[in-house]
């Protein structure tokens, strides 16, 4: 056993400027992209809070109970999506997916249905689902993005099989269960446990291996990350919380089913992403954003209705959000980039 | 930096093509697949090949491949339109609604083609000076658009009628003996994309920036310049696609131009561009066109629906993309 | 062509380390041909070879992240097989790669842990206050300062990175540590406190092998040296047995031509270029020098002192500030673009990311920044004048190549460089900025390059040289410029212009008899 190093490394011990600065930039408080990101869906959610009770014109806690219940399946499909995006990909495919999952739900789960075989059925094929998604993009090396898409369109396509026009019905069992009154609020419930999956999630090693894979993914490699084992897992999840979104919306919001419900998903699922502050690089965001955001985008919805305006308002007013949000990121991002250059461009 | 160098051997693909016979290969798929779908149809129904059908055949495409012109540009230059539907939707109106008003085309493109270029710029400049993610940029402006759009026009449908519908009909379904007067305007079209492409500067800039983007820079390439550019020629390709939909379905709605989101990316792919960037070319996307609209043709013979018209799509990309990667990762390169 | 028969083959057993006729092929080029390597607990164990001689692909098989072919692993005598990096760590086998493997998006702390045995609570799940306090001991412990393990590992400047990167690997007490040229981007400060840590840990009985491009370095630290040559091993021994000339003769497989002749500076000639007062935020200060025709002025410096800034920031790469005159007018240089048109072009460190579009072809690269020039009829590019110019550039730069339709990809590397600098030549730019593009580069390679510059400075081109390697500025340049603490520290000139001077101003900022620098 020896003793310490003779020589001490800082890795800017050279240079007593660049010390300086180091200790100039600490003293400033740099505002790092993560911050920004963490702030701005915040603010947004309580401007659009506080907007909507002007609007309402009363406030009850029911408000925020009315909120999360219609969000509930934006916030499970957006669940699998901010996972997918931390790894640097993206999931059109939750689209199909819900769709499907939709039909089978409104076709097979009618009263004379067998719930009790069909409802695990259908989350283990949204289940399948995803994880088929994962293994192509994991096996032939193809772009999540064409993979996704090329998968909505055969899930959206058997989603027409099951069921060929909006209709069918649930059996009122399920959603008596599901949408009578519970003890404690059930959109509260889901999101709750939303929130518990992604904290233990983010400290287990998975979770871990998930961001690092956004990362970096040759470095991830590197470090002896199963890259491919991760993403799948990660496309199956997604799968598999986008079947629940779609169990919940059919069960408790609709009663009935649609063929091409999930199509909208796809952008309100990237959009509560993006607006959640995580980056479409991979590697940066985090699931509260993403409650947040989807929140965001429902409530735009419900204050528009509350206005007395036509539904398209929300559509427009969706849009110029969803492009505020993302100009904004992209601003903050490459102006730090700027002030910041020597880590990012000497690389 | 002291990683194998690899030399030209190892990057050949096993038939011994180096990267650019092998994109040629994959053009050359596309369109060998839709040559064959084509004579094996008309084998089993002889009225596949008659003027008739081929004049629709090519009707359809033509619309298709117009907005996938964009798409081309836009995917080569390393980007995405989500942005098509919207604008489709918006020419098509207000197309219908100058026309019933005024009859008065150019009334009409007054108005359009300044919200076609506005739209461009606002993709372009948010992609390539901001670098804001193309997909979720485009995303955003459809969303915009079309709600404006509905705000506009509280959603209604409106027939086309009078001086421009005539003239827009005319070019998406007349014929001029057996020549339909599409496949004559589209071939004018594809000659003039092919040479920009292929032939000018920009066409270059474009592949360079595809490639490898801080290179294209260093070599004195627009990058900024072009990568907008790039953009509002897409949009107004969709413009004119949704122009041309408007004289083809002779009615418009805010949302006729949705199916367009999917197909036109769909029929780049298929025509052999990577979403990566960098390749690509329009006439693979030609022959993606011709292909989509062969297989729609196909279905309707059958009595299909749109559920399997939707399936066969998905596993088409599929295939084409998935035969694409594979030359590619024989070549050295994955996709 | 086998080579290791030098070694006695009753030998096998007094190693612990041994990979026996390793070969590796991509394609048909043989990376590995029967490669042999030997090492000891309680060794370091020195890599040396030109590019593509097969040191890299050895290290990687050891590491687990490269399959062989065919040959064998023997850890303590008993054959192992490493199917992945994390097989290898299990054996004991860790190593510093030369491209950074931190995952820039994760804090430090967690990127200390990220292959496993973070610190754990209760419920099993990751206990971030205690990585966190044991990333700082393990900092402590091994003399590292500085460093928050909360902040992202991509917000570190680079060498901060590489540190972390170090003390990842070493802090699982590797049995055999790899440093596959882990000291490229440290400053020597603290290449020194590496090489006491890397002491530290042989004299506890790792085997480390070292691979690295400056010789000095493998004389300094390692007890054994083995030469690659062709993907083999040519020549193996001790330390003691080699000498710097016996060395390099065996890396190259003959005796060098050592030519150190040098023009005298062209005083005479009229000043070229004039930078006032460059800055760059964080990077470059207050950067004032003049270059004359037909001159080339050296960038000299440790790692990070802002050579690289300055010639981005003469390109318009980097935002800028200060005053840039070529023969006595203002020009402006604020995007590559302009600094092209204003007669002064760069060819850039990194050929793969910044200089090629590698997936097209040989032709369209080398007339990207010319194109204006190709056009015929209308806006129209003419294919004949196009490939005649391609033709007489690929030509004038000896680029090996099948058609000029093939891809850049299709290339070797010297090839790829040679294209790059066809490229960047055909511009006729009256100032040429050369950005370390000799780094990684054969010795054939880099000796036409030297030729080439020499031609460029007869015919009156102005050339700015940053290399990292002294030697080199020592061969080539009239003047070399040496950087310290982001700003011009001294100009060496005529006999001042020796590598104790280079050494002694890139640490200190000063040398004995310099003048100082004219501001």
């Amino acid at each position: 056993m020896s003793a310490a190093p003779p020589v001490h490394a800082s890795g800017v011990a050279a240079d007593a400027a660049t010390r300086a600065e180091a200790g100039e930039q600490r003293g400033r408080a740099r505002v790092t992209p993560q911050q920004v990101t963490a702030v701005v869906p915040v603010v947004l959610f309580v401007v659009l809070f506080v907007v909507m009770i002007v609007v309402q014109g009363t406030f009850s806690g029911s408000l925020l109970q009315t909120v999360l219940e219609t969000t509930v399946p934006l916030i499970l499909v957006g669940f699998g999506q901010t996972l997918v995006v931390l790894t640097g990909g993206i999931d059109l495919s939750v689209g199909g997916i819900f769709s499907l999952v939709t039909a089978l739900v409104a076709t097979k789960m009618t009263h004379n249905g067998d719930v009790a075989t069909w409802l695990p059925l259908v989350l283990l094929i949204g289940l399948a689902a995803g994880a088929i998604n994962g293994l192509l993009i994991v096996r032939t090396k193809m772009q999540p993005f064409i993979v996704t898409l090329a998968s909505w369109s055969v899930f959206s396509g058997l989603a027409l099989l099951a069921l060929s026009t909006d209709g069918g019905s649930v059996a009122p069992g399920l959603s008596s269960t599901l949408s009578g009154s519970w003890i404690v609020p059930k959109a509260a419930v889901v999101t709750a446990v939303v929130i518990v999956v992604w904290l233990v999630l983010r400290r287990t090693r998975f979770g871990t291996n998930v961001l690092a894979i956004g990362s970096s993914e040759p470095s991830a490699r590197l470090n002896s990350v199963p890259v491919a084992r991760t993403k799948i897992l990660v496309y199956a999840l997604a799968g598999l919380f986008t079947a629940l979104g779609a169990v919940y919306y059919s069960s408790v919001l609709t009663f009935s089913g649609s063929p091409t419900a999930g199509d909208t998903f796809i952008l309100q699922s990237v959009a509560a992403v993006v607006i959640g502050g995580a980056s479409l690089a991979g590697g940066r965001g985090n699931m509260i954003g993403t409650i947040l955001g989807a929140c965001s985008l429902s409530m735009i919805a419900q204050i528009v209705f509350f206005a007395g305006a036509e539904s398209y308002w929300g559509q427009l007013v969706q849009g110029i959000l969803i492009l505020a949000a993302v100009l904004l990121f992209a601003t903050v991002e490459l102006l730090i980039r700027r002030r910041n250059p020597a880590s990012a461009e000497e690389a | 930096m002291s990683a194998v160098p690899a030399p030209a051997s190892e990057r050949r693909s096993r038939f011994g093509q180096t990267g650019w016979r092998r994109r040629q290969l994959v053009i050359a798929f596309a369109w060998i697949l839709m040559i064959l779908l084509f004579v094996v149809v008309s084998l089993f129904e002889p009225g596949f090949r008659s003027n008739t059908n081929i004049r629709s055949i090519v009707d359809q495409s033509m619309i298709l491949g117009i907005v996938g012109l964009g798409q081309t540009l836009v995917i080569i230059c390393r980007g995405i339109d989500l942005s098509v539907p919207a604008m489709m939707g918006v020419s098509g109106v207000l197309l219908a609604r100058h026309g019933t008003t005024t009859g008065d085309v150019v009334g009409a493109l007054v108005l359009i083609v300044p919200i076609a270029i506005a739209l461009g710029l606002v993709n372009g400049l948010s992609v390539a000076l901001l670098r804001a993610p193309a997909i979720v940029v485009t995303l955003a402006t459809n969303t915009l658009l079309l709600g404006a759009l509905l705000v506009t026009t509280n959603g209604a449908t409106s027939q086309t009628g009078g001086e421009p519908a005539k003239l827009f009909r005319t070019l998406s379904t007349g014929h001029i003996g057996p020549i339909s007067v599409s496949g004559l305007v589209w071939i004018g079209i594809a000659i003039v994309a092919v040479a920009l492409l292929a032939g000018t500067r920009f066409g270059r800039h474009v592949y360079a920036i595809g490639n490898n983007p801080v290179a294209a820079r260093m070599s004195g390439v627009p990058v900024i310049r072009t990568v907008v550019s790039v953009y509002v020629v897409s949009s107004l390709c969709a413009a004119l696609g949704g122009l041309l939909l408007a004289g083809y379905l002779n009615q418009t709605f805010p949302d006729m131009g949705s199916d367009y989101l999917f197909t036109s990316i769909a029929v780049v792919l298929i025509g052999g561009a990577s979403i990566l960037g960098g390749t690509g070319n329009y006439l693979g996307t030609i022959a993606g066109a011709l292909t989509l609209s062969i297989l729609g043709g196909v279905l309707a013979i059958l009595n299909l629906g749109p559920a399997y018209m939707r399936i066969l799509y998905g596993v088409l990309i599929f295939v084409t993309v998935g035969l694409g990667t594979l030359l590619a990762r024989r070549g050295g390169r994955s996709t | 062509m086998q080579d290791d028969s030098h070694q006695a083959r009753g030998q096998t057993d007094a190693w612990d380390l041994q990979a026996l006729e390793m070969r590796k092929s991509y394609g048909k080029v043989n990376a590995l041909d029967g490669a042999t390597l030997r090492a000891r607990y309680g060794e370091v164990h020195a890599l040396l070879g030109e590019n593509g001689a097969g040191k890299s692909t050895m290290c990687k098989i050891v590491t687990g992240s490269v399959r062989p072919d065919a040959g064998e692993l023997l850890l303590d005598g008993r054959a192992i097989s490493n199917g992945s990096v994390g097989e290898a760590m299990r054996h004991g086998i860790g190593t510093v790669f030369q491209e950074l493997s931190l995952l820039p998006d994760l804090s430090v702390a967690e990127n200390m842990f990220i292959g496993g045995g973070e610190p754990r609570g209760r419920t099993k799940l990751v206990d971030r206050r205690a990585a966190r306090r044991r990333t700082d001991e393990i900092f402590d412990e091994l003399g590292i300062e500085g460093i928050d393990p909360r902040s992202a590992a991509g917000s570190l400047p680079l060498a901060q990175q590489q540190l972390v990167e170090i003390a990842k690997v070493i802090a699982r007490k590797p049995r055999i540590l790899i440093l596959d040229e882990a000291t490229s981007t440290l400053p020597r400060q603290d290449v020194l406190w590496l090489f006491g840590i890397v002491r530290r840990l042989r004299d506890e009985g790792a085997a480390v092998f070292l691979i690295s491009h400056r010789l000095r370095e493998a004389f300094e630290l390692a007890d054994r040296i083995t030469v690659f040559r062709n993907g083999a091993d040519a020549k193996t021994g001790t330390t003691d047995e080699f000498t710097e000339a016996t060395l390099v003769e065996a890396m190259l497989g003959r005796e060098l031509g050592v030519e150190t002749e040098r023009r005298p500076a062209p005083a005479a000639a009229e000043v070229r270029l004039e930078v006032r007062e460059l800055n760059v935020k964080n990077r470059v200060r207050d950067v004032s020098f003049e270059l004359r025709r037909g001159e080339i002025l050296g960038l000299a410096g440790l790692q990070g002192q802002g050579q690289t800034a300055v010639l981005q920031a003469l390109y318009g790469w980097t935002r800028h500030d200060g005053e840039v005159l070529l023969d006595g007018q203002p020009i402006d240089v604020r995007t590559p673009r302009r600094a092209i048109r204003s007669g002064v072009a760069l060819v850039p460190e990194d050929r793969r990311t910044q200089g090629l579009a590698l997936e097209m072809s040989i032709r369209d690269n080398l007339t990207l920044p010319t194109l204006r020039r190709q056009l015929g009829f209308g806006n129209l590019i003419s294919p004949a004048r196009e490939e005649r110019f391609a033709e007489h550039l690929a030509k004038s730069l000896n680029v090996k190549a099948g058609s000029l339709e093939d891809d850049v990809a299709s290339l070797s590397g010297g090839n790829q460089q040679k294209v790059l600098l066809g490229k960047v030549l055909s511009l006729e730019a009256k100032v040429l900025l050369f950005a370390d593009i000799t780094r990684g580069v054969d010795v054939g390679t880099k000796a036409d390059i030297f030729a080439l510059m020499r031609e460029l400075t007869a015919d009156g081109t102005s050339i700015v040289f940053y290399s990292s390697d002294s030697m080199e500025l020592i061969h080539m340049c009239h003047r070399v410029a040496v950087m310290f603490d982001h700003t011009i520290a001294c100009v060496l000139e005529g006999d001042e212009i020796t590598e104790r001077n280079i050494v002694q101003a890139s640490v200190s900022g000063r040398i004995a008899t310099s003048e100082e620098v004219k501001v």
